[in-house]
């Protein structure tokens, strides 16, 4: 018996020794989208090191609304410059990103992809993701005062849908993320996405004509949330070190890092002077 | 074939079976259940366990909706419909037969079409027209005003209550809040599974209530001889489903609800319209494969967590053409519809008949279960209070509509969005 008593106390310590860090990592966009993979990824190969519960509702309004107030403990959670566009012109939820501690900041400027046609020169359909009265039509309609051209805008639910429809022949453009153009390329080798929305480079249609109106692209951060700085800093280097490794989970669906523009040591002033300027142009 | 393929295609089979029985259990929440475990397969395993998963909850999902009237999966919505028709032992025995034969020769028809036509399956990228869809939604939902058992006015009235209640909260196409009152719950919309199970499940099982358990032999059948309906029939439907799965966010439900209704036009026969619209569903359970594997374009949910799982273990579309996948596939799906064949029709005895009992005591038990499995959801989905008050609310007007047909209701709750946005993207285009 006593053998018994020590056996289970030796075991009771020896788990509560190794126990992991509790870590709730949060989705705060849809169940399909590429914030829901990469949580589920993140979940995946952060369980080596954290005991991580992923909290999935697919819907930002109730993940930031509703959810995370009621979370205590280490929280790591996406949050997107579109989003917060939404949420500061009144949608459900807004949240400022200087709270917490950036420990990933992506940029994925957009492409634009074509069947042939030049869209500085010949006029067509566009197509781009939501909403219809959002800041992708204002580009289109900055793109026809510049050119000259009469683009129509053409709205899709999604990338893929948009990715469908140049495909297809609906539209003759798409502007499209760098993960999109990477699978939209290889359906279809008489697409090309040579001209980017970025605000500089050496395909950037904004550098070409000086017309800094026509830059677009997502900012994107993963921030840690209810953790002191050791704790966030031990996390980043878990997640870089997943990043580094092609064959992880993230390092699968970032296609080794290359989807994105991710950047992981900004200051905080650095961070602002990113995601302020972004966040406003997309309201 | 390969026999490690052995078990994503038992794995597939048992998710199925659940997907299929339990209402509100689908494809998309099994396969987030799973997904450490789903780690282990490769591309090709991945594949003949989701297309397993998805055509034996088809399979199964008719049982249920024929014998029970319940709709253990959502595109069996149409198969309880019309199961309030059966009157005669015959009639549920040749449901369910010519059910589990159609399934067989519509997904096998569209699995050798296919095969036979490989090299031009990337000609559906044609279908995929702003124009194609939103016609076919509307030539449905108007099909449905006069087709489904109610007076024209009241299907009309169902329909516009559908996408009522479907617009409810924030719609991402438009950029605008409906109806959300500033609750942050109702931003994301009324909860599908309670909709579906309080204004469909509850009024199709409670138009049964007063059924004396001696007159409810419509509900008992026999393994007579297999049901076999007309080939024209069931090239007809093969083909609507076929097109019907491709629909982005409807997939099968939009294949068995759009052959159910052209079969109104043609027959009154509720054997033949519940086969018409199961041999749909599963045709389309494979045809929603094909843009997943073409243009690497998930159509619904499950499909995305497929897609990153198969991405995980290499797939792209560089290096991996759809031809490559079809031969195992094939031989893949040929052995899960025997599976699926024998399940649906010689093993379906085996459910144990709940007919010994009280019709009253099944329909509440039965009432009971879709309660729990409305707290599992919202558990699932972290809104267990919101969903517990939604089933609150819409419970009661299930009960009122209980001598209604309300599969117009709850069609066009689904699909809203895509009719929506669709006649928006129209005018654009136009």
């Amino acid at each position: 018996m006593k053998k018994l008593v020590i056996a289970v106390a030796v075991a009771l310590f020896s788990t509560t020794a190794v126990a992991a860090d509790k870590l709730t990592i949060i989705n705060s966009g849809s169940k399909t989208g590429g914030f829901s993979m990469q949580s589920t990824a993140y979940s995946t190969d952060l369980a080596d090191t954290y005991d991580v519960n992923l909290v999935n509702p697919g819907d930002r309004c109730v993940a930031l609304g509703s959810l995370l107030p009621k979370i205590s403990g280490p929280v790591l959670m996406p949050w997107a410059s579109d989003y917060e566009a939404v949420g500061r012109d009144g949608g459900c939820v807004k949240f400022d990103i200087t709270k917490a501690i950036t420990l990933r900041y992506d940029s994925a400027p957009l492409f634009v992809c074509t069947r042939g046609g030049d869209i500085a020169k010949n006029s067509g359909r566009v197509a781009h993701t939501v909403p219809v009265d959002g800041p992708l039509a204002r580009v289109v309609a900055e793109m026809n005062k510049q050119f000259s051209t009469a683009h129509k805008p053409v709205v899709y639910d999604g990338s893929g849908d948009a990715r469908l429809a140049l495909i297809n022949g609906e539209v003759d453009y798409a502007l499209l993320s760098k993960k999109h153009v990477l699978v939209v390329t290889a359906a279809d080798k008489s697409i090309t996405c040579e001209q980017s929305l970025a605000s500089a480079g050496p395909n950037s249609l904004p550098a070409q004509t000086g017309n800094p109106k026509l830059a677009f692209g997502w900012d994107m951060t993963w921030m840690a949330l209810n953790m002191t700085p050791a704790q966030a800093d031990r996390l980043k280097m878990r997640m870089m070190e997943k990043h580094l490794d092609c064959s992880t989970a993230i390092g699968t669906w970032t296609k080794c890092n290359t989807v994105y523009n991710t950047q992981w040591n900004l200051s905080t002033d650095e961070i602002s002077s990113r995601w302020e300027p972004m966040v406003e142009s997309q309201r | 074939m390969d026999i490690y393929y052995f078990v994503p295609h038992l794995v597939g089979v048992g998710l199925g079976l659940i997907s299929g029985l339990i209402p509100g259990v689908g494809n998309f929440v099994l396969m987030l259940l799973v997904w450490p475990f789903l780690s282990v397969f490769g591309i090709v395993e991945l594949l003949i366990m989701y297309a397993s998963m998805a055509a034996i909850s088809q399979y199964i999902g008719s049982i249920p909706a024929i014998v029970y009237g319940i709709p253990g999966e959502s595109s069996s919505y149409p198969a309880v419909a019309e199961s309030r028709n059966l009157t005669s032992i015959s009639q549920v025995s040749q449901a369910i037969s010519g059910s589990a034969f159609g399934s067989v020769v519509g997904s096998l028809t569209v699995v050798g079409l296919c095969y036979a036509f490989v090299e031009y399956t990337d000609l559906i990228k044609h279908f995929y027209n702003t124009k194609i869809l939103v016609g076919l939604l509307l030539l449905v939902t108007l099909v449905m005003i006069v087709t489904v058992n109610n007076r024209w006015w009241v299907n009309s009235m169902l329909i516009l209550s559908g996408i009522g209640l479907g617009m409810i909260g924030y719609n991402s196409y438009l950029n605008i809040n409906f109806a959300t009152f500033g609750n942050t719950y109702l931003y994301a919309g009324l909860p599908m599974p309670v909709v579906l199970i309080c204004l469909f499940a509850i009024p199709q099982m409670l138009h049964h209530w007063d059924t004396e358990i001696t007159k409810s032999l419509n509900k008992t059948y026999e393994l007579g001889r297999l049901y076999i309906l007309n080939p024209v029939a069931l090239l007809g439907s093969t083909l609507i489903g076929f097109f019907g799965g491709l629909i982005p966010g409807l997939t099968t439900v939009f294949s068995s609800t759009a052959a159910y209704n052209a079969s109104m036009l043609f027959t009154k026969d509720p054997v033949k319209r519940i086969v018409v619209s199961e041999t749909a569903n599963n045709a389309g359970a494979f045809s929603m494969l094909l843009p997943l594997l073409i243009f690497g374009v998930p159509l619904i949910g499950s499909e995305a967590i497929l897609l990153f799982l198969m991405e995980q273990k290499g797939f792209n579309l560089v290096h991996f053409k759809f031809s490559d996948f079809l031969p195992e596939l094939a031989l893949g799906l040929v052995v899960v519809n025997a599976v699926g064949f024998m399940m649906a029709w010689p093993l379906s005895k085996m459910v144990p008949s709940f007919y010994r009992f009280n019709i009253k005591i099944i329909i509440s038990l039965l009432i009971i279960a879709l309660f729990f499995v409305t707290l599992y959801t919202g558990y699932m989905n972290y809104s267990m209070a919101y969903y517990l008050i939604c089933f609150v609310v819409l419970a009661p007007i299930g009960v009122l509509l209980r001598n209604v047909d309300t599969l117009p209701l709850v069609f066009a709750f689904i699909i809203h969005n895509k009719l929506v946005d669709g006649l928006f993207r129209l005018n654009q285009l136009l």
